[in-house]
Formats: C-alpha cells, sequence, structure tokens
C-alpha cells in the first residue's frame, strides 16, 4: 500500500498501472484489508481511470460481501464506467437491483443515476430502466428510483413528458414520504406540460394532507403555489383551502412556509414589491443538482492513511509537501563513494608483517583524495594488525606470499588501486616461490618509497641491457603495450608491476636469466628445469605470451610449472559461445608439460570447489613432453565475478592447491546485436534504477583522436560487446549492447562525446546494475589511461 | 503506534484487554459497541471508528472482534495487518483462536502479546523466533507446571540469531520431507443462464518442509507463464524468478506459504461444475424448487466435498425438498438452505444420475411474491487437479546430502461464497 501511495504520488502516467495488480491482489485478503483498499482506489480510480478498466470485472460483487465493500465495489464500476463498458456494467447493475439487500439495491439505482448523467448516450436508457423499476413492487426501490429520475429529469427536462406524466400517475402508489415529495415537486415545476393533471394531484393530495409527513406537506404546498401563479383561476379555491389546513399544523415549519406563501400570493397589499415577483421567485429555473461519489471530499487528505479512511484529521497527521518548485542543492545528492578497500585484498592474501605497510596504506589513503574517513583507516590497520597474528603463527610457506604482498603494496604505492581487488589469481601461480626471494623480500622490504622509483630506474637499465635480446625486446614493449592494450585487465597489470621483482632477481643472476628469456620468446620450454629462477622468470613468461597474443584473448595463469611439478595450465577466454550452454562463459585451458623428458598422463576434471556451476574438460590421456594441448570448459559465473575454483587430477593425483579462474566483468557478456530501434526500445525500459552515468575528462587533441575503430577497439578490450549501428548519423554518438551469459539480461552502453568541453560521457543500461557499475569502471580507466 | 488491544466476544464482553503504553479505560469500547448496534451482520461494522480521542480498528474473525485502539495518525492497513498476524499466531499456537483457547492460556497471550509488540510497534512476528522463545503448550509442560508450579523458562533462548531470519538454526528430521500444496480456488459469478459473468483464480503453494540443516530447494514449473501476478514469501529469490522463473529459496521450518498468485480474468478457465436451476413461486404460497448438479470438464476428477447453499427470501416460511444423493437441511430462521452432496462422480454423466433435488416451497402467506431468485453458493473440492493447469516439472535440493522425499498435491477448491450462481 506504501508503494501504492509513493506511485499515486510521484510517478508518472505512464508507470502508474503496475499499481493497479497488486492493489487487486490484496483484495483477496481479509474483510477489513479490502474496505481499505477499495477506498483507496476509489479515490486512485477518480483520477486515473484508464488503470483499472481492464480489471472491471474484479469489482463485481458478490451477494455475500459486507455491506461497505459493496458500495465501494459499486462506486468503481460507476467511476469506471464509460461509453464502451456501460453495456456490461448496467447489465450487471441490473442484477444488483434485484439484490435482496435493499440498501445496497438502493444504492445501486443511485449508482445507474450517476452513469446517467455522466455518459449521455445512455440517458435515455437508463430513464427507461429506472421507470420500469418504478412498476417493481418493492417499495424502496421505486421510491430510490423516482428520487434518482427526479434528479435526472432536471438535469434534461425537455425530452421526457412521458415520463413525467408517468410518474404523476404513480403518485397514489407511492408510499415513501422522499419519493412522494419528489413527485410532487416534479409536478409543481413542470406544471406547464401537464396543465391538465396537475390540479388533480393537486385535489388528492389536499384531500390527505392532513396524514402527509412534513417534507410532503412542505411539496404540496409548494405545488399549490406554483400552481396559484399559473393557473389562479381553477386553483383558487384549493390553494385557498390548502393553506389553511397548513395554517393549523402542528409543525412550525409548515406554519411558517404556509404564512410566507399566503403574503407572498394572495395577501398581495402587505408586499407588494415582492408579490410582483411572485411568479419569478417561485419558478425561477434550478440549477441541475450533481450527483456525486460518496467519498467526495476525502481527497484532501493523503491516501491510505488513517486520516483518509476516517475522512477526519486524526491526531498527528501531516500533509505531504508540495513539489519542491526549485530544486535542491545538488551538492546534497554527493555521496562519498566507497572504492573497495585495498586492506581487503591485502588481509585476504594474509599481508605479511610490519607496521612499515600500514603506514603506507595511511600514505596511499591520503593520496586517494582521503576517500577513507579516519575510523576506516582505524578500521584498516586494526585489520592489519589481526592479519600480523595470523601469519606470526603460520609457517614459512607464507613468506613467499609476503613476498609477493611486497609487490603489491609497490604497486599500489604507484597506482591507483581501483583494480587491486583482482589479485588473487597471480597469487595462485606464486604461491610456491621459494629461497632466492627471500633474501631478496628482505632488502625489499627495507626499502622505501624512494627507493622504489630508483628501483623502477634500475629496471629501466635492465631493459636496455637486455635489448639485445628478442625476448628482452619484447619485455620492453610490453609495459607500453599492456597499458594500451589491457589497462583494466588487472591481471597483465599486475604482471606489469611484478616485472620490479623480477628484474632484480635479474639484476644479480644475469646469466641465467638470460638462458630463461629465449625459451619464453619462443614458448618452448627447452631450459633445464633450474626452478628457482624460472620461478623468478614466471611473470617475464606470461607478460610475453600475453603480449604475443591477440589484443581480446589474454592469457592468464593458473597453475605454474612449479606447482604442477612440469605441468602448467594456463586460461583465455575466446569470447565464443561455450557449446553445451549458452548461459556458461567459455574458458580455454591451455596445458603445456613443461618436463623435458617426462609424459604426463590422465589429466582430468574433478571437481569444481566453489558453488560455480562448471562444465568439465575430457580426460586428456597423454601430454608429451614440451606439448601444449588446449582445451574447452565452461564456466557459469552467474554473472559474479567471484573466481571459480576446482581441482584437477592427474597421473592420478590431485593438484594440491585447486585452480582458480578469475572471469573480468567484461568476459561475463557476450555480443547480442540490436538494432537502433530495439535499442531504443529496451533503452527505454531500462530507465531510472537501472540506468548509471559517468564521465571521463580528456584533452581536446585527444578527443580528437577519437572515432568509431578507436572506441570499438577499447571496448572491446574491455567486454565483449558489439556496436549498435545508428541511423542518426550523429558522430559524437556511439552505442554498443551485450548481454550477460548466465541470465542474458542486456547491457546497453551509450558513449557520447562533448567536444566542446573535452568529456566523454559513458551510460550503462541494464538490469545487473553491480555488473553494470564494474563495467563501467573499467571502460572509464581504459578511457582515461589511454587518452 | 498501537495502544491497546481488546478482544471481544459476540456476546459483546471484552474478556481481554492487553495495553502497551498508558492503559485506556474499557469504556472506549462503548463507542465500539455503537458502531456494532447499527449493523445488523457482524461483517458490516467499518474497520475503521474515529472517537474523539482514540481511532479504533477492529477486525472480525472466528466470532471474536480484536479491537486496537490508537492515537495517532497510523496506516490502517499496517494495524489491520498486524491484527490478523495476531490471530494467525494464535492459531499457531492453540490450534485454533477462540474465546476459550485464548482463556485457556492467557499466560501465553500475554507473553505472545508483550513480545511481539513493544511501546506499540511491532517487534517479532515471525512465528519461528516467537516459538523459541516462548514455547507453545503441550501436554508435559502442563504436568511438569502442575507439578512443581514453576512454569519459568529455564533455557535461554539461544538460536535465534540466524542469519535467515525465517529459518531456525539447527534443524534435524529423521525423515526429511518436503510437500507442496498447490491450491487454487475459483472466484466466479455465473448468471442464469449459465453464462460466466466473472472468474478469477487465485492460487498458494503452501509448504511443508522437514528438511535438516540449510537446504536449497529449486522449484521448477511446467508452465510458469501462466502465473503472472505473483506474491512471494521473503525467501524467495526474487531475481531468478524474474530471469529463470524458477523458484529458488531457503525454506523456513514447518508450514508456510511460499507464494500466492492470481490468475485474473483475461485466461478463461473452464468451470469444472454446472448447476441447473428452476425456481419458481406461484400465487398461493407455494413454488417449485429444482436443482440438478453436473460435473464437466474434470479431467477424470471427481468432485468432492460438494455442497450448494441457497439463501431464500424473508418471505420463504419452509421447504420440502427431497434430494437423491446426500442431505438437505433449511434453518427456517435464517432462511438458509443447505444441500450437502458429498462426491459426485465423473462416470455418472447420463443425467438421471446426476444428484438433483426437488420439492416445494412454502411462503408465508399474504407476503407478496419475491421478485428475485435467491442466489447459489457453491462450494466443492477436486483433489488432484489445478484447475489453472499449472503444474510442477521438478524439485531439486542443494546444499545438504541426504535425499529428501517430495510431494507435490493439487487441489482445486472455493472459497466460501466465491463461486455464485445466479438463478
Amino acid at each position: 500500500m506504501a508503494v501504492a501511495q509513493l506511485y499515486y504520488y510521484v510517478a508518472p502516467q505512464s508507470e502508474i498501472q503496475i499499481v493497479a495488480k497488486s492493489l487487486l491482489r490484496l483484495l483477496r485478503h481479509h474483510r477489513e484489508i479490502q474496505t481499505i483498499i477499495l477506498k483507496s482506489i476509489v479515490f486512485i480510480a477518480d483520477k486515473h481511470k484508464q488503470i483499472f478498466e481492464p480489471y472491471l470485472k474484479s469489482f463485481y460483487v458478490h451477494s455475500n460481501d459486507s455491506s461497505l465493500v459493496k458500495r465501494y465495489k459499486l462506486e468503481i464500476l460507476t467511476t469506471l464506467a464509460n461509453a464502451s463498458n456501460i453495456s456490461t456494467i448496467l447489465r450487471e447493475f441490473q442484477t444488483y437491483v434485484l439484490s435482496s439487500d435493499k440498501d445496497f439495491a438502493a444504492h445501486t439505482i443511485h449508482a445507474i443515476g450517476r452513469c446517467a448523467s455522466t455518459i449521455s448516450d445512455v440517458t435515455e436508457a437508463c430513464l427507461n430502466g429506472l421507470v420500469a423499476l418504478m412498476s417493481k413492487k418493492d417499495e424502496t426501490i421505486v421510491a430510490e428510483s423516482v428520487v434518482v429520475i427526479k434528479k435526472l429529469l432536471q438535469i434534461n427536462p425537455s425530452q421526457y413528458n412521458e415520463i413525467i406524466k408517468h410518474i404523476v400517475r404513480m403518485v397514489d402508489k407511492v408510499t415513501v414520504p422522499i419519493a412522494r415529495a419528489s413527485i410532487l415537486w416534479l409536478i409543481g415545476e413542470y406544471s406547464d406540460r401537464i396543465s391538465k393533471l396537475a390540479p388533480d394531484v393537486l385535489r388528492k393530495m389536499a384531500k390527505s394532507f392532513v396524514d402527509e409527513e412534513t417534507i410532503v406537506k412542505h411539496q404540496i404546498l409548494n405545488l399549490a403555489a406554483k400552481l396559484y401563479v399559473v393557473n389562479a383561476k381553477q386553483t383558487h379555491l384549493l390553494v385557498q383551502y390548502v393553506f389553511n389546513l397548513a395554517k393549523y399544523d402542528t409543525n412550525y415549519d409548515t406554519r411558517d412556509k404556509a404564512r410566507l406563501l399566503r403574503a407572498l400570493l394572495i395577501q398581495t397589499d402587505k408586499c407588494p414589491t415582492l408579490s410582483k415577483h411572485a411568479k419569478k421567485i417561485l419558478l425561477a429555473s434550478k440549477p441541475a443538482p450533481i450527483l456525486e461519489s460518496i467519498i467526495r471530499d476525502h481527497d484532501q487528505y493523503t491516501l491510505g492513511t488513517l486520516s483518509f479512511v476516517i475522512g477526519q484529521k486524526a491526531v498527528g497527521y501531516k500533509d505531504l509537501p508540495d513539489f519542491p518548485l526549485e530544486p535542491p542543492d545538488p551538492s546534497v545528492r554527493n555521496v562519498e563513494i566507497v572504492t573497495p578497500l585495498p586492506s581487503q585484498n591485502v588481509s585476504s592474501r594474509k599481508s605479511s608483517t610490519t607496521t612499515r605497510i600500514t603506514s603506507r596504506e595511511k600514505k596511499k589513503s591520503v593520496n586517494d583524495e582521503n576517500f577513507y574517513s579516519d575510523e576506516e583507516e582505524e578500521e584498516e590497520e586494526e585489520e592489519e594488525e589481526e592479519e600480523e597474528e595470523e601469519t606470526s603463527t603460520e609457517g614459512p610457506d607464507t613468506d613467499n606470499e609476503e613476498e609477493e604482498d611486497e609487490e603489491d603494496e609497490k604497486e599500489k604505492t604507484t597506482q591507483n588501486d581501483n583494480d587491486t581487488n583482482e589479485y588473487e589469481q597471480l597469487d595462485a601461480q606464486s604461491t610456491n616461490n621459494i629461497e632466492p626471494e627471500e633474501e631478496e623480500k628482505d632488502e625489499s622490504s627495507g626499502s622505501s618509497e624512494e627507493e622504489e622509483s630508483e628501483q623502477e630506474e634500475e629496471e629501466e637499465d635492465d631493459d636496455e641491457e637486455s635489448e639485445s635480446d628478442e625476448s628482452a625486446d619484447d619485455e620492453k614493449l610490453t609495459p607500453n603495450q599492456s597499458s594500451i592494450v589491457a589497462k583494466p585487465s588487472s591481471t597483465l597489470t599486475v604482471s606489469d608491476y611484478t616485472i620490479p621483482a623480477t628484474e632484480k632477481s635479474l639484476l644479480e643472476m644475469d646469466l641465467e636469466a638470460f638462458l630463461g628469456a629465449p625459451s619464453t620468446s619462443t614458448n618452448v620450454q627447452v631450459a633445464p628445469v633450474k626452478n628457482n629462477i624460472f620461478d623468478d622468470l614466471h611473470g617475464l613468461e606470461s607478460l610475453t605470451s600475453t603480449s604475443s597474443n591477440l589484443v581480446y584473448t589474454k592469457q592468464y595463469d593458473c597453475l605454474n610449472r612449479i606447482t604442477g611439478q612440469g605441468l602448467q595450465i594456463q586460461y583465455r577466454f575466446p569470447r565464443t559461445p561455450f557449446q553445451q550452454s549458452s548461459n556458461m562463459v567459455h574458458v580455454e585451458l591451455i596445458f603445456t608439460n613443461t618436463t623435458t623428458n617426462k609424459d604426463i598422463h590422465s589429466i582430468k576434471f574433478y571437481k569444481s570447489k566453489s558453488n560455480i556451476n562448471i562444465q568439465g574438460f575430457n580426460q586428456i590421456d597423454l601430454l608429451p613432453s614440451g606439448v601444449s594441448i588446449v582445451t574447452s570448459i565452461g564456466i557459469d559465473f552467474n554473472d559474479k565475478t567471484q573466481p571459480a575454483s576446482f581441482d584437477i587430477l592427474y597421473d592420478n593425483n590431485l593438484i594440491p592447491t585447486s585452480l582458480t579462474i578469475l572471469c573480468h566483468v567484461g568476459e561475463l557478456i557476450e555480443q547480442k546485436f540490436l538494432n537502433d530501434q530495439q535499442f531504443n526500445q529496451n533503452l527505454a525500459r531500462l530507465r531510472g534504477m537501472n540506468e548509471i552515468m559517468d564521465s571521463v575528462n580528456v584533452d581536446e587533441v585527444q578527443i580528437s583522436k577519437l572515432n568509431f575503430n578507436t572506441i570499438q577497439t577499447k571496448i572491446l578490450q574491455c567486454a565483449n560487446m558489439i556496436s549498435v549501428p545508428s541511423t542518426s548519423g550523429d558522430s559524437t554518438l556511439f552505442r554498443f549492447s551485450g548481454q550477460t551469459i548466465s541470465s542474458k539480461s542486456l547491457v546497453l552502453l551509450t558513449i557520447q562525446l562533448n567536444m566542446t568541453q573535452s568529456k566523454v560521457h559513458l551510460t550503462i543500461n541494464s538490469d545487473q546494475i553491480v555488473l553494470a557499475t564494474m563495467l563501467l569502471k573499467e571502460i572509464k580507466q581504459t578511457f582515461q589511461s589511454i587518452l | 503506534m498501537i495502544h491497546s488491544l481488546f478482544i471481544i466476544n459476540e456476546a459483546g464482553d471484552a474478556f481481554m484487554e492487553k495495553h502497551w503504553k498508558t492503559v485506556v479505560s474499557k469504556s472506549i469500547c462503548d463507542y465500539f459497541y455503537e458502531a456494532q448496534k447499527k449493523c445488523v451482520n457482524p461483517e458490516d461494522i467499518p474497520p475503521v471508528i474515529a472517537t474523539p480521542h482514540h481511532y479504533l480498528i477492529n477486525i472480525y474473525r472466528n466470532n471474536l472482534y480484536f479491537v486496537a485502539v490508537l492515537t495517532n495518525e497510523i496506516a490502517p492497513l499496517f494495524v489491520i495487518e498486524f491484527l490478523h498476524r495476531i490471530m494467525d499466531l494464535f492459531e499457531n499456537y492453540f490450534g485454533e483462536c477462540t474465546e476459550k483457547s485464548v482463556k485457556d492460556n492467557y499466560v501465553i497471550v500475554y507473553e505472545l502479546l508483550d513480545e511481539i509488540l513493544d511501546s506499540g510497534l511491532p517487534l517479532i512476528t515471525e512465528t519461528n523466533i516467537l516459538k523459541e522463545l516462548i514455547k507453545p503448550p503441550n501436554l508435559l509442560r502442563k504436568v511438569a507446571h502442575f507439578v512443581t508450579g514453576d512454569s519459568t523458562n529455564t533455557t535461554l533462548p539461544s538460536k535465534q540469531l540466524s542469519n535467515i531470519p525465517w529459518r531456525p538454526f539447527d534443524v534435524f528430521y529423521r525423515n526429511n520431507e518436503a510437500f507442496f500444496d498447490i491450491i487454487e480456488e475459483i472466484d466466479a459469478i455465473i448468471d442464469q443462464n449459465g453464462t460466466i459473468v466473472m472468474s478469477e483464480i487465485q492460487g498458494y503453494i503452501d509448504c511443508c518442509i522437514k528438511l535438516s540443516g540449510m537446504p536449497d530447494l529449486t522449484l521448477n514449473f511446467v508452465n510458469p507463464r501462466l502465473l503472472d501476478d505473483i506474491s512471494f514469501h521473503p525467501c524467495v529469490r526474487l531475481r531468478k524468478w524474474e530471469s529463470e522463473h524458477v523458484l529458488s529459496f531457503i525454506p523456513p521450518d514447518g508450514n508456510f506459504r511460499l507464494i500466492s498468485y492470481h490468475i485474473a480474468t483475461q485466461n478463461t478457465i473452464c468451470m469444472p461444475i454446472y448447476v441447473k436451476h428452476h425456481i419458481q413461486y406461484r400465487e398461493g404460497s407455494s413454488g417449485r424448487f429444482e436443482l440438478t448438479v453436473g460435473p464437466k470438464q474434470t479431467m477424470g476428477k471427481s468432485l468432492e466435498n460438494v455442497i450448494i447453499e441457497c439463501t431464500m427470501p424473508k418471505s420463504v416460511l419452509n421447504c420440502i425438498l427431497t434430494p437423491s444423493q446426500g442431505k438437505s437441511t433449511f434453518d427456517p430462521i435464517k432462511k438458509i438452505l443447505i444441500w450437502n452432496i458429498g462426491t459426485i462422480e465423473t462416470k455418472t454423466q447420463n443425467s438421471a444420475h446426476l444428484p438433483t433435488i426437488r420439492g416445494n416451497i412454502i411462503l408465508v402467506t399474504g407476503q407478496p411474491i419475491p421478485e428475485s431468485n435467491p442466489i447459489l453458493n457453491i462450494s466443492f473440492q477436486i483433489n488432484q487437479l489445478a484447475i489453472s493447469g499449472i503444474r510442477v516439472q521438478r524439485v531439486d535440493m542443494n546444499g545438504e546430502i541426504y535425499k529428501p522425499y517430495k510431494g507435490v498435491k493439487y487441489i482445486t477448491t472455493v472459497k466460501k461464497g466465491r463461486f455464485q450462481i445466479r438463478t
């Protein structure tokens, strides 16, 4: 109900109809609820007829509804009546009239009257129906119909002489005072049309005057006076007689009225000015009455409140405020955006150690334009401390992870932490790093930020050193390229930043590094199994392979050679639909046997560890040394970016760590071609809550470089979406569409270039608003980083 | 905010009162009695009554009036819903909610009322949690109370802090069972000529889930498109329904209503029953009365518990009727004719065997002949058939290892007085 209330007051015309269904469902509840809901419906239907029209039949009355419910239903039916449905409603009304509940029947007759007065087409039919009702035996019905007819005739008296005559003949039969009074009034008012009958009626009435009710007596007096004015000759004596009777009536109102009329008509000498106008006074044209709804004055109260129901102001009732004419200060809408805390990532990976990190965190948070409130900072610190305790109890195995964290820390200091939340995958690859870096870690852990910049310089040097080599060439390109190609894909950025560490080890062990490098470039592992170094080089290797791959199919590692004891597994997203199931993301796994002389047998998918549905691959019987095999699996990520983890068996041994595949938001989307019209339709449907916007500032030179091709490339880097052909020819508007793979909900992206302000406006419309937010963030970064 | 609650019986005796804030004198009920006097039918009392200082909101169920006293502006629907909730709760605790059951369990009633409402605002209304806090009455506890004279709860409720508020934490059953009752109620008006004036279906899925642990159930329908207007139990994952038309939920323990749906007039419903009627009043204080009932399109299922109720006009003195099947009674004071037919088998298609009722109506002499014929209210039940054609395809369970027993039952029925035939 509260929602209905909101819709009623706030929603635009087009959306209010959704209220109807739910309100109608409420009608199935208890009687008391029905009553209140119906009352509200009466009120809403009054303003918005169209929304309840399809459900007209729900308001048909059952014979055992409570009387209030019946009345409200009747009211709604009357309100909803229009030229097209009036015939069914009237037919329904006719059955109600026959109902044994007399009160209800009377109300129905009133309702018919209202229909007749509002819809001119059926006025005649209604009148005829009502006249027919007058011949019924039941008094209340007859009386009620007379009253209604009187009102109707008053609205349009000219055409219905026959009916008036008919009614006049009824006067003897009708016994209910108000009906008699109505008839008499009618006769008096239209006496000119029934000039022969009228005096006769007066004669009859004069006979029974003494026994009549007060209201009837008044009307008799009125009738007498009117007839006297019109037809003084014939009725003079009769009128005198009636006035005399009234003079001795017990009711003082009657006596007063008689005295007034007598003075006005007969004793003209006492007030000459008035009596001249007697005819005008008595036969003035009366305005037609308006037949009104029973809850006419309740609209001053807010719908659905207690005051609304009882029709009076309850204690504590407050009116809704008027719509503000001036928009409120926009600054109040600026919500502080809390980005995912980097500390969470750190903690998830069991941060190593030291208050140094916390202090860095602090610095960083300062860097981040004070995104975090002080409290949050404290929380972070606390978290860190907790982590410390945890790690202290753990064995030396965690050392490597610590090393990783170290690297991560560096990243964070050099880069905004926006995409740090997706690093877990790297962990999986390097969990078993061993000794030599341990030392290095000690070194680097002592290093401050300044040192880091030095380190970076060193790295540059490194690159130059290795320039002679092919692979090193690749390396050098990689940072730039990858930043162009795949800034948003955080895994890559991670590998970007793992360079420092690995490079440092290179410094120490030049020779080995050069040994390793060629092997990576050719992608065939012939190098001796000197694990330590290769481990270090692992990041390098993945880098080279990535950069050599297509832009859209970046490769990520999920099992490194050391953990897999020679078996290496990488994965990539081919962005083609998965054959077996349409709502799974297609992932290609690349198995490589990196050993020199050992074949690996029977690799098979064991089971999914997380709750994510994974379609495994067929068993690989034999993987000879140095050979790579590509298989496909399908993962139903369920439109979430939670990593999927699963176990793989080979040589009938379970790989100790489960494999984790992390999906970027863009990979959760598949292309869905929409034409211009479809796009607009769906866009209209996905407004409001389903829309998020953002804009990126770029400088003028760069915005001029943006054309369809560049934008499409950028989008494709982030997400698997297809462009929508534009018919408008607007060169600053680019649109892309896609749908999520699991739930097939549409994702619509609109890019609007604003040349004058050199801004790029991004808008995403989707049901999956969480996904859309992440996607928007990635796309925004792409635009920011490349321009 | 609800200030006070009075429970009043048919006789107009406020036998129970509860005040959450200041005590409101019982005399406030006089306003209620006044309104009650004005109405012939107890159902006709307006649900909201305004008095000079207070507002009374009342509900009428099981021959009891629950009257809530308010002083401030508050959404009346909220109060009504809450009162019904209290009644549901009592029914849940005592099996029925009558004057007797309330009087027998005064202690628990007050305990409950204290728990569900705090200073006039609803607090805990979820039955499962309440049952943790306040144990329902049973024989053992009665005996223990009788022997020891001590009725305090010795164990503190521990498990109410489940992260899923509708499910207690450590449910365990030896037999794991899940039953789904799909109940559909027909709501229809048929006019003299047998044409359907209006028809609607109101459906419910009532579940009785007795599963251990934290099961995650998924319910697939054969034809989910039929359901377009649904209200869900809070446990149902809405997103899943919208995207896949699958009901996925972690069920509460025990009995609950999973969804209720409404199939509106647009879809035509084939009526499973028809009635031929012939009612005539004749001059000279008598009349003929004849009814024939037959099944129609029931897919081979038989109609059970067929009852026809007919409220005769006031001028009818008595009815002398002989049914070919079942039993008929006429209450000469309330003028209600009840014909309890029982089961109608579908096999008896030939009209000779269809249940009929024939006889004479005796009218009060001197009274005018009634103008309109009475309205027939029919109720019946068809087992193993959902009239809208909805079917459950499969029920899956995740999250637990055991194999539960799963059962689905279909019932088509008629809510009292919602299936009417005008004659």
